[in-house]
């Protein structure tokens, strides 16, 4: 219990102007007291070309491999399909959702501006008849007997290739093969070098 | 799709899995066992990425001046059209009316018109020759001197509307190579030879230079139409020799745009013809593949006005021929001439090479005249 002089001190104490220390103050200019924005789900042009020119030679060996590969069946080299792909990219046609990794994104916008320009031929008449759909679905008839009959010397890697083509995946193709799955692996190898030298 | 591009499509899908999950020195391996460089396929990528870039910053570029452009353009409606078209029927009616109705006309050419044709199917350049002809009088001559803006006004504007229309036409290609020519190894925005100067008010009043030639030109020729004639014993030869002596002068145009034929730069396969997308772009020229070092010759007579290097086609040649045709080489490997040398049809000027942005050993060669780039294969022997 305090005395009255002590309850006079403990006023004081208490009262403003008598405190014993300054207050620090901190300035608020420029600190936002909103919760944060959150960031764009898709990245800008600047971090799209940031993030296209920190990709590594690998990933852009990947890249042209993949391009050559999907502009086979387009008018256009795979020059032309990368270059439309980067540059859909960098002049915002394309947006990049920011949880999506450079490889894969660049390889979805390749594919699917291939698959865009395998439906534009040039020559296709615009009353929808196209003259030459015939000749280009002979030419498919034709690259697909080619791409097996590469495997005529290999059973195994032939099954792998038609279960490919008919759309099968992962632990489908190894059974199709009967392989093991280190064997299986360096067969798909096999498979893709072989098709990639008989497709340049 | 049919089933085999389906085939190929999923064979595809499956390879390229593949390749992003192989490992970075499987794939510079294999790099270099097809191009003998293991960074030779990143360093492609580079290459491709910077035309890339600088497509993408052309393609903003020109959305930006659309939607800049966009509020500015009329908005189509058929009210419009109909304004537009009412608009038009009235000049014609009243400018009909107008002619027809004047009273030297009625009393003197009207008989005489009639006798020739009907006049509502003749335009006014029609008449005013028609009745050149027909009258030997003095008076007649005078008073179609006297004509001249009603009897050049439409020649003059449909010369222009039809230069103008061509221009636009053009400028729907992409120009793939811009020279100044008095500047050498300076990209600019124009190709060709300046044109002959014109009075500012007359490229003013027709906003487009190639159109106020165009006009020009034709006032010219109207005028020398509607030239009176000296006396009336002359005047029906006159004018029928200056009639005949403009069929004489287009027929001698075209004759000699028949005979300035260009020689093949070089022979070897097409890789991309005149208008092809070629990076996005329309080509303006066409793209010829060559062995690095063949010889590349001169299509025609003419003058080197630029030799030298340009971003994305390396080192690129340009000649003036005679009647404002100007030929480009691009892609040398090297250039065997200067600036200001004058070369013969045939002679060698560079050899072919792959230099700037070309994926491989090829010549872009364009032809144009005044900033209009032309097809080559219309003026390229056949074969």
């Amino acid at each position: 219990m305090l005395g009255g002089e002590e309850t006079l001190i403990a006023a004081r104490l208490n009262s403003g102007p008598a405190r014993a220390f300054s207050m620090t103050t901190v300035s608020t200019i420029g600190v936002p007291t909103a919760a944060p924005e959150p960031a764009a789900a898709t990245l800008s042009r600047a971090e799209a070309g940031a993030a296209i020119r920190s990709l590594t030679a690998g990933d852009k060996t990947a890249l042209i491999k993949v391009a050559r590969l999907y502009a086979k069946k387009t008018p256009y080299d795979h020059e032309d399909l990368l270059q439309e792909a980067i540059c859909r990219v960098l002049s915002g046609a394309r947006a990049w959702p920011r949880d999506v990794k450079p490889l894969a994104f660049l390889w979805g916008v390749v594919r699917s501006i291939a698959w865009e320009w395998r439906n534009e031929y040039p020559d296709a008449a615009p009353d929808g008849a196209d003259p030459e759909r015939e000749e280009r679905r002979a030419i498919a008839s034709l690259d697909v007997a080619k791409v097996i009959a590469l495997f005529d010397d290999d059973p195994a890697a032939q099954a792998i290739v038609r279960g490919m083509m008919e759309g099968a995946r992962g632990y489908e193709l190894q059974d199709l093969s009967g392989l093991t799955k280190t064997d299986y692996e360096s067969k798909r190898t096999k498979i893709r070098r072989r098709i990639e030298k008989f497709w340049l | 799709m049919d089933r085999d591009s389906q085939s190929l499509r999923n064979l595809a899908d499956e390879l390229s899995e593949d390749i992003l999950a192989a490992p970075a020195e499987a794939l510079a391996a294999e790099a270099a066992e097809e191009r003998g460089d293991p960074n030779a396929l990143a360093s492609a990528f580079d290459r491709i990425a910077a035309r890339a870039t600088r497509q993408a910053r052309w393609r903003r570029l020109v959305a930006r001046a659309r939607a800049l452009a966009s509020p500015l353009a009329p908005r189509p409606s058929w009210r419009h059209a109909m304004a537009v078209v009412a608009g038009l029927a009235v000049i014609v009616v009243a400018g009909d009316l107008y002619w027809h109705m004047r009273p030297d006309y009625v009393q003197t050419a009207a008989p005489q018109i009639a006798a020739t044709e009907a006049p509502a199917k003749r335009s006014l350049d029609d008449v005013n020759l028609k009745t050149q002809m027909s009258f030997n009088d003095q008076d007649a001559g005078d008073r179609l001197a006297a004509a001249p803006p009603a009897a050049t006004a439409p020649v003059a504007a449909e010369a222009a509307r039809g230069a103008a229309s061509d221009r636009k036409d053009e400028a729907k290609r992409v120009p793939t190579i811009a020279i100044r020519p008095e500047q050498e190894g300076a990209p600019a925005a124009s190709l060709v030879v300046p044109p002959p100067a014109l009075a500012p008010e007359q490229e003013a009043a027709s906003g487009n230079r190639v159109a106020a030639q165009a006009a020009r030109a034709a006032m010219e020729k109207t005028a020398q139409r509607a030239a009176p004639p000296r006396s009336a014993s002359v005047a029906a030869p006159q004018v029928a020799a200056v009639e005949g002596g403009a069929a004489e002068d287009r027929d001698a145009q075209a004759t000699k745009d028949r005979a300035l034929y260009f020689g093949w730069p070089l022979r070897g396969r097409v890789l991309a013809p005149f208008g092809a997308n070629v990076g996005g772009a329309l080509n303006s020229g066409i793209d010829i593949a060559a062995p690095i070092g063949t010889d590349i010759r001169a299509a025609e007579d003419g003058v080197v006005t630029f030799a030298g290097s340009l971003e994305g086609f390396g080192n690129v040649v340009q000649l003036r021929h005679r009647d404002g045709f100007v030929t480009a080489y691009a892609h040398a490997s090297q250039i065997l001439v200067k600036l200001n040398d004058r070369v013969r049809r045939g002679q060698v000027i560079a050899k072919s090479g792959r230099a700037g942005t070309a994926g491989e050993p090829q010549l872009h060669f364009e032809i144009r005249k005044g900033d209009a780039p032309l097809d080559p294969a219309r003026y390229l022997p056949a074969g």
